[in-house]
């Protein structure tokens, strides 16, 4: 039977969380201390999800990009996807923070908002430095 | 031309406008202070702006924010506040007495503050500060000053990386380089465990096969003009390279991920004793230091692991500023802060046994089951598990005062549970 190991994330001491499988069903778990590592096990084996964080382009702000986060974590193996998606976004200022970037992005029911808001060059504050 | 100086008398100063500044400003100003918020940069928020993953908050909010959410909600409660914020100035010096200069862009300004917050942060330890041998080629660099080219800047500062320092930041930085197409061939950390948050080694190299060298170090760069590889070495039990283990990686990007060191300049000029042990000031539970009316509070004064603790800190050396300003003194601390068995360094230095206060400390070795214990009292806590990495932060409340008023001094252990 195929076995996967797991470095339990739930608390610093780090288990190294043994499980046996078959296909999509868990046979057996072994090697967590406490219920929190099962937990976090199964769902990393059924489900692994992971928040994604980067940033994309924005027009006429200060910067030249935006942080843009996903609302909560999707799938892991849709990452890439997510990535290759707002490779090709770009915002244009004024943006505020919350704002839906790509709704549903990949078909993942999740959307990715941005993570500040970021002003018109044009509206900066007087005495603010161009970078 | 002295005459064109202008001059002004606030309560409070608060230098620096990241998480812990902002917090120190947004208590006093709460408090009915006349305060000043100084900061260099363009924007309030500091290095929250360009720390854009997710994590932030959890303490406070009991979310997971990403810095830049984090920042622009405090940015928004010092709008809320009547705080006198001062971007892109400069303080150009400060004097024991809280007179300082600034250069704003409305020209040179002196300020007379009854008291001041250094909220400074800290600085990321360079190539200098750790040696490594080797030729200087562009591609070496913190890895914090790589998180600023690509999360701000937007600009790549290299397709193939090593990091050295297993640190958070340098797993953070680790996963942002994968995801914007980077290759990260590996991860080196000198000691025998990874020494940022076990998450993060999970999440930021597990996710992506990226090895953790354990007990490896860099011993070589290689390159002209530009970075081309570094040799790998590993190392003894004394930290020391082991002669012959060397090998050599082709890589055109180095990060540094080796350790922040807390901003000390000013509390130097002023006159501040510092800690050998954190490079930040010596302070009390009011995050005041030894030079009266001087506070200091966040990574200026140790290095935190969570901006939570940070802006707590930071309204508490408000409160501390605001009781100073307005009547001159605070509560005598008198008994020094002992780090005892177990124990690396604990913060604060001293307390005056008076008021509740909160305790942060860094243990000296992973370690389980214990208890983290202040001598000669029942004051104890116990903790499953304790590593280097991750700092612990206890309470002492009202009902524990009787206990700590007897004591001539507060010496906190950590004691492991047979």
């Amino acid at each position: 039977m195929p076995t996967k190991e797991y470095t339990c994330t739930a608390c610093p001491k780090g288990c190294t969380v043994e499980v046996e499988y078959e296909g999509d069903e868990l046979i057996d778990v072994s090697g967590y201390s406490c219920i929190k590592g099962k937990e976090y096990v199964e769902s990393e084996f059924h489900d692994p999800r992971r928040i994604l964080t980067t940033t994309v382009k924005i027009e006429g702000a200060r910067y030249p990009r935006i942080p843009v986060r996903t609302e909560t974590g999707v799938p892991k193996d849709e990452l890439d996807c997510c990535l290759e998606k707002l490779n090709r976004v770009e915002l244009e200022a004024p943006v505020d923070v919350g704002e839906i970037v790509i709704e549903d992005i990949c078909s993942t029911e999740i959307n990715v908002v941005t993570s500040r808001s970021l002003a018109r060059v044009s509206e900066k504050a007087e005495g603010e430095v161009t970078l | 031309m002295k005459d064109r100086i202008n001059r002004i008398k606030k309560d409070i100063v608060v230098i620096g406008g990241g998480p812990a500044g902002m917090a120190a400003a947004i208590r006093g100003a709460e408090e009915g202070a006349d305060v000043t918020l100084v900061e260099r940069d363009i924007e309030l928020g500091g290095i929250l702006n360009q720390c854009i993953h997710n994590g932030f908050g959890v303490e406070i909010y009991g979310e997971e924010l990403t810095g830049p959410e984090y920042a622009e909600r405090f940015t928004r409660r010092v709008g809320e506040n009547d705080v006198d914020v001062r971007l892109n100035s400069f303080v150009l010096s400060l004097r024991p007495d809280k007179v300082m200069t600034l250069l704003t862009p409305e020209g040179v300004l002196q300020v007379d503050a009854d008291a001041v917050v250094l909220a400074t942060g800290a600085r990321e330890k360079s190539r200098g500060e750790i040696q490594i041998p080797g030729d200087r080629p562009s591609g070496v660099m913190p890895a914090g000053t790589a998180q600023k080219f690509i999360n701000k800047k937007g600009f790549m500062p290299g397709k193939k990386a090593f990091v050295l320092g297993s640190g958070d930041i340098g797993l953070i930085i680790s996963r942002r380089l994968t995801w914007e197409g980077a290759e990260v061939v590996g991860v080196a950390e000198i000691m025998d465990y990874p020494t940022g948050l076990n998450r993060n080694v999970v999440q930021c190299l597990h996710d992506y096969d990226i090895p953790l060298h354990l007990q490896h170090t860099v011993t070589n760069i290689y390159g002209s003009d530009r970075l081309e590889g570094i040799e790998l070495s590993r190392v003894d039990e004394n930290f020391q390279p082991i002669e012959g283990s060397g090998k050599d990686i082709d890589i055109d990007l180095l990060l540094l991920s080796v350790g922040l060191v807390p901003e000390n300049d000013f509390f130097k000029e002023a006159g501040v004793t510092l800690s050998q042990k954190t490079g930040g000031a010596l302070v009390d539970e009011w995050f005041q230091t030894d030079v009266p009316g001087i506070f200091g509070c966040g990574n200026a004064i140790h290095i935190e692991d969570l901006v939570d603790w940070v802006t707590m800190d930071g309204f508490r050396a408000g409160d501390g500023a605001v009781a100073y300003a307005g009547n001159g003194n605070l509560p005598d601390a008198d008994k020094e802060v002992l780090a005892g068995e177990n124990v690396n360094y604990v913060v604060p230095h001293e307390v005056s046994g008076e008021d509740e206060f909160r305790f942060a400390l860094r243990v000296t070795e992973p370690m389980e089951n214990v208890d983290i214990s202040i001598k000669g009292t029942d004051i104890s806590y116990f903790k499953r598990i304790v590593t280097p990495g991750e700092m612990e932060v206890e309470e002492v409340g009202e009902e524990d005062l009787p206990e700590i008023e007897g004591l001539e001094q507060v010496e906190v252990e950590v004691t492991r549970r047979s």
